[in-house]
């Protein structure tokens, strides 16, 4: 119909013309006529004075036919399913002649640009026929290397050119099985008339003096065909009944008058013309409904449904044993699936365009005046967008179920009459089939909502009543305010392998009398600036609205590439990382109050020819990270498991939000590893060069000296520079299963600059290590079950190459100029290493765990919400001996600029005892810690800090409950620490009720109240009376609304 | 033969070269040649970079920098609070930096050709306490008493 496969054939046309098949399967030659009778079974019409049908191999066939293509959306008349690799031709077909055998077609009509090899494939697979389709030149064709657009059929050298191309075609496809007939042209008597490409109402007989050439173009054709193939008939493919009166004079050779009609729910005159005048059957090439009603301008599959049952019901009713003109011979329903090209065929080709293209009185929705056929709703099924490999789902229509009925009906089986045709088709159960369609419609609209769907939406408000005493720096008035935050995320899933989500946070007022003043929400606190004319103004950031995090994933045959921001990561200590470059990035809620915007990367991991290979790479691939790619490569080898990695350091990290995760300076590390497995053990050893960016800079050595010493302190002083010895490392690991325990083994050495990252595996003890060159250390750990009992011991012993600096203080001998610099303790920002975790330790910790359920193994980070026993608990206790200082750690102060400190806390030992508890009890889930130890600062303090606490929380339906007590520990921040800022006192405590359950780590619609209660003494921040022995006391009420999804 | 080839290489990439005594560093008493016109002004790090540095590679400690500044040098403290500028930019290092400056300005302790280009760094350092550093305070030796920096810079300005 009309030029909807226009610039489709132009395209293809210009290939085939001068292409031969790609493929060449073991098929008959032309002239071993006989043997192709063997093989290829005939097809013949047999007419006589009472009618005609359609024989295949001697068996009356009605063509319940399809007008077939495959056509993503998105793509137009360019796209060539046929080019496409076997693999996908192959998915394509097997899933779509299955859905087409199902519905009960057994013809397709196809252009004769398929590759005879998919013929076969088809016919031999589904028993499908294929119709062969000649376009004669319809939209164009290559004369003698010119493509001419308009076709003068009396041109003898244009037509000669589709003769020899046709000749090819017949050729081509000479004893390939599964063919069905031959169509010469598509509506080539439009043609005629039209002289561009787009859809324009169908035009009369206006054109009868250049009609006559074309049907003895036809003729010549048919002709032509017969001489090389008798085993399968020849139709048309005109438009209606046009020049019935020239084709019945010219045409002799064609079999089957075949036509695309579009006339409505009757063809009307249409076989009782053609069998009166030609003799001849009569088939539609083309017909159909479209399935939107112009009406109301919605989808209307049921109105489609109807049209076809009528058309059908015309057929059977002409059909030769059945009655009418007796010379029906089927038809091929125009169409599969929807064509979203169709409507102006190269814009909007992924809009399902509901534009009516030309008018039709013979349907339903016709309003005089206004087109009604839309062009791009044809389809007998709906179509889904292509997932990434280019496939789609069908989802069939109204009308595929009323098919699928009528054509379980044989015209041709005996005992056949009209009146059980009538009744076949009364049977037909509209209303069934629709809601069918309508269900599988619903299922595709819910499928598409969860393409986009919103995955986060947390609403948080809360109000703050806060009071200081004047000992805290206050006065005792109650002061309030409140913030106002709000989280929207959403995730869309553009195919089915690939994912992203987005979440995005907007700040409203900002509370500025939080006891605890760093949080996420504060980039909105008001500061103060003096002005150029020394005058003081309140402000506030702009810097309100931030993308809080974001990832995604996506799928391929040969990769998965995956990329996060601010969304947690694993590290790869599991496979083969062994000193530990790719880090652990899951940070909880430190990451919002430091406002931190890690991890930031993606991750390429190879599969098949790349599998083993994994990329990362990105602006912080975890918190404090430079700017780097590490890339891993594992595989199994000799016997064991060989991982290579590069770590890469693109440039310096200049920002810095927290003491925690100071960026150390850009560096450059390759590891390789080795893996064994002797039994249930696992044997690692490795090697690291790490730090040759660092190579040649100067470093100082201190020791006591037998003499005056540097500047008469005492101490020698040596200058060095970093040298190849120095950036290697080697470390070796056995541990796994024996017996009934687990065992571990550890040695390293680690030149000054080998640096590497900490273990993050998860294990039943937390001391290990460091991670950082500039020691050697052994480790050693067993642990041991007993029935609900386990327990084990771990051990320490690290010594660091070059040990702290013993700071001197510099001079200048102004009388001899000389200058004397600073012997000062080493940091990270400026020496090329230092001793801080690797300093000298010996140290053992005691682990003991109680629980009934090892299942849920107790050092889960969600054991609350895992452990199902009704008591768990875990004792963990630590002693450190460190007989030497360390040098200086790197802090952020008061004005928020980074630097070293002068000092570092002196050698000394520390010890810690930890208790974590969870138990349920009648639908109550109680959890909590305690911990009591005698540690130090991170900073330079000298005070060390004797402290204690406890938490215990409760967690009941939608109620939670929260108290956590401590003595004289340091603050919240990372700052208390390193400056030493201890409070004798702190209490907090929540209580809230929700919506749903308390899920560690999950936002829920809750409503509560909680409160921080802390004393203040010499030690604490904000004391300001430092002559009086009164506590300072702050306290602050804030009660809290949060919505979730 | 593949194990002693192990035992060389082992043996190359361990040895080292023995650590030296540190001994004092003579002090650059030449006229004052800034490496370039952005030397001591936040946010440029190009004073790290000036082999005529002695604190090119560490900035001097807190106490250091006021140890130097009270000798009577001004290239030396110039160069011992623009390291520290580098490290710790606040408006007191900025302002010491053009203190420096005009010092070596006025007495006239600059190479020759490059008179102005120092008076106009100190000029430019000073208005950078004023444009960067609006709000920082500078205080007196006993650690409680502060002023505006930016208000001496302005001052200082007004002296050219």
């Amino acid at each position: 119909m009309k030029n909807r496969f226009a610039l489709l054939v132009l395209f293809l046309g210009a290939i085939a013309a001068q292409s031969t098949p790609a493929v060449e399967l073991k098929r008959l030659q032309p002239n071993d006529a006989n043997q192709a009778r063997l093989h290829v079974k005939p097809v013949t019409v047999v007419a006589n004075e009472n009618g005609a049908h359609l024989e295949v191999d001697g068996t009356p066939f009605l063509v319940r036919g399809m007008n077939w293509g495959y056509m993503p959306i998105g793509q137009n008349y360019s796209y060539d399913l046929w080019s496409k690799d076997e693999a996908f031709i192959t998915t394509v077909l097997h899933r779509e002649m299955g859905q087409l055998k199902a519905l009960g077609v057994n013809a397709i009509r196809l252009f004769s640009d398929v590759p005879p090899k998919w013929v076969e494939w088809m016919y031999d697979k589904y028993g499908i026929r294929v119709a062969l389709n000649h376009l004669m030149g319809r939209y164009g064709f290559n004369v003698q290397g010119v493509w001419v657009s308009n076709i003068d059929y009396a041109n003898p050298t244009h037509r000669k050119a589709i003769l020899e191309d046709l000749e090819k075609n017949i050729k081509r496809y000479t004893g390939t099985r599964g063919v069905l007939m031959w169509l010469l042209g598509n509506e080539n008597n439009y043609g005629l008339h039209w002289t561009s490409f787009e859809i324009e109402p169908l035009p009369g007989e206006e054109d009868k003096v250049r009609a006559k050439p074309l049907y003895t173009l036809m003729e010549e054709a048919a002709s032509l065909i017969k001489r090389h193939d008798t085993l399968h008939p020849i139709s048309l493919t005109n438009g209606d009944l046009q020049y019935l009166d020239i084709i019945v004079k010219t045409c002799p050779s064609v079999d089957i008058f075949g036509s695309n009609v579009y006339r409505g729910k009757s063809a009307r005159d249409f076989y009782s013309r053609i069998w009166k005048s030609f003799k001849k059957p009569a088939m539609f090439t083309e017909f159909g409904s479209d399935a939107f009603n112009a009406k109301t301008g919605k989808e209307d599959a049921l109105m489609q449904a109807k049209m076809l049952e009528r058309q059908w019901h015309d057929i059977y009713a002409n059909t030769e044993p059945i009655g009418g003109s007796r010379n029906a011979i089927g038809g091929f329903v125009f169409q599969w699936s929807d064509g979203w090209w169709k409507y102006k065929q190269e814009e909007n080709l992924d809009v399902h365009d509901t534009n009516a293209s030309w008018p039709n009185g013979g349907y339903p929705d016709f309003v005089e005046g206004f087109n009604n056929m839309n062009e791009e709703w044809f389809g007998i099924n709906a179509k889904s967008r292509p997932d990434a490999d280019g496939h789609y789902q069908l989802y069939p229509r109204t009308a595929y179920f009323t098919l699928q009925h009528i054509w379980r009906l044989d015209p041709y089986a005996e005992g056949t009459t009209i009146a059980s045709v009538d009744e076949h088709f009364n049977q037909v159960n509209f209303a069934q089939f629709d809601a069918t369609y309508t269900t599988i419609l619903n299922q595709n609209r819910v499928e598409k909502i969860e393409k986009l769907k919103l995955n986060t939406f947390l609403l948080k408000l809360s109000s703050n009543f806060s009071t200081r005493n004047p000992a805290a720096g206050g006065n005792d008035q109650l002061t309030f305010d409140h913030t106002e935050s709000f989280t929207v995320g959403f995730e869309a899933r553009p195919t089915a392998r690939s994912r992203a989500d987005l979440s995005i946070n907007v700040v409203g007022n900002v509370a500025q009398n939080r006891l605890n003043p760093i949080f996420y929400e504060n980039r909105g606190e008001e500061f103060t600036v003096i002005d150029v004319d020394g005058e003081r103004q309140q402000m506030t950031t702009l810097d309100r609205l931030r993308v809080y995090q974001s990832s995604f994933e996506i799928e391929e045959k040969q990769f998965d590439l995956e990329g996060y921001y601010r969304t947690g990561h694993y590290h790869w200590g599991d496979e083969g990382d062994f000193f530990g470059l790719y880090r652990f990035a899951f940070y909880g809620e430190n990451l919002d109050i430091y406002d931190g915007n890690a991890p930031f990367g993606a991750v390429f991991t190879g599969k098949k020819k790349m599998k083993g290979l994994k990329v990362a790479f990105g602006p912080e691939l975890y918190w404090g990270a430079n700017p780097a790619v590490i890339a891993k490569y594992r595989k199994a080898l000799w016997g064991t498991t060989l991982t290579l990695m590069h770590q890469e350091d693109l440039a310096s990290r200049a920002d810095v939000t927290t003491s925690s995760v100071i960026p150390e300076p850009r560096s450059r590390k390759t590891t390789v590893t080795t893996e064994w497995g002797i039994g249930s053990l696992k044997l690692q050893i490795g090697g690291i060069l790490a730090g040759t960016r660092r190579l040649g800079r100067t470093y100082y050595e201190t020791e006591k000296s037998d003499g005056p010493g540097y500047q008469n302190s005492g101490i020698d002083v040596y200058s060095n520079t970093i040298q190849w010895a120095d950036t290697w490392g080697v470390r070796g690991r056995l541990d796994g299963a024996i017996g009934r325990s687990l065992i571990h083994l550890q040695a390293s050495y680690m030149g000054l600059v080998a640096d590497g990252g900490p273990d993050a595996r998860e294990t039943n003890f937390t001391l290990r290590e460091s991670g950082r060159g500039n020691h050697y250390a052994f480790e050693a750990a067993s642990y041991f079950a007993l029935g609900h009992f386990s327990f084990g011991p771990k051990g320490i012993y690290q010594v660091p190459l070059v040990g702290p600096i013993d700071p001197v203080e510099g001079g200048i001998d102004a009388a001899n100029g000389i200058f004397y610099p600073a012997v000062t303790l080493r940091n990270v920002l400026d020496d090329p290493f230092i001793v801080r975790e690797n300093r000298e330790t010996i140290a053992g910790q005691f682990t003991f765990v109680y629980d009934p359920t090892p299942a849920t193994w107790f050092w889960m980070w969600d054991r609350i919400d895992r452990e199902t026993s009704p008591f768990a608990m875990a004792i963990r206790s630590t002693y450190w001996h460190r007989p030497t200082a360390q040098d200086a750690r790197v802090a952020i102060f008061a004005n928020g600029v980074q630097g070293p400190f002068g000092n570092s806390v002196p050698a000394r030992d520390s010890w810690r005892t930890e208790l974590d508890w969870v138990a349920n009890y009648k639908g109550f889930r109680f959890y909590g810690n305690g911990f009591i130890g005698k540690e130090d600062a991170w900073g330079e303090a000298t005070r060390q800090v004797f402290h204690f606490g406890t938490m215990a929380g409760m967690n009941h339906r939608g109620t939670s409950a929260l108290l956590d007590v401590r003595f004289n520990d340091w603050g919240p921040y990372d700052y208390h620490r390193d400056f030493n800022l201890t409070y004798p006192f702190q209490l907090r405590g929540e209580l809230a009720w929700g919506l749903k359950p308390s899920r560690v780590g999950q936002n829920r619609t809750r409503f509560g109240v909680r409160g921080i209660y802390r004393q203040l003494d010499v030690y604490s921040e904000g004391y300001s009376d430092p002559l009086s022995e009164s506590l300072g006391i702050e306290s602050e009420i804030q009660t809290f609304m949060e919505f979730a999804l | 033969m593949r194990s002693y080839l192990t035992l060389v290489l082992l043996c190359v990439i361990s040895c080292g070269d023995p650590s030296e005594p540190l001994l004092g560093t003579p002090i650059d008493r030449s006229p004052f040649d800034p490496i370039d016109q952005t030397a001591g002004i936040h946010p440029s790090t190009s004073v790290l970079t000036d082999p005529a540095n002695l604190y090119r590679n560490r900035p001097p400690t807190e106490d250091a920098k006021w140890d130097v500044q009270s000798l009577g040098d001004p290239k030396l403290a110039f160069y011992a609070f623009a390291s520290a500028l580098t490290r710790v930019p606040t408006g007191e290092n900025q302002y010491y930096v053009g203190i420096n400056l005009k010092r070596m300005s006025d007495l006239n302790l600059v190479a020759p050709g490059k008179e102005t280009m120092v008076r106009n760094m100190a000029i430019r350092a000073f208005e950078t306490v004023i444009e960067q550093f609006p709000n920082d305070l500078t205080y007196e030796a006993d650690g409680e008493t502060s002023y505006n920096v930016a208000d001496f810079a302005r001052d200082q300005l007004t002296k050219f």
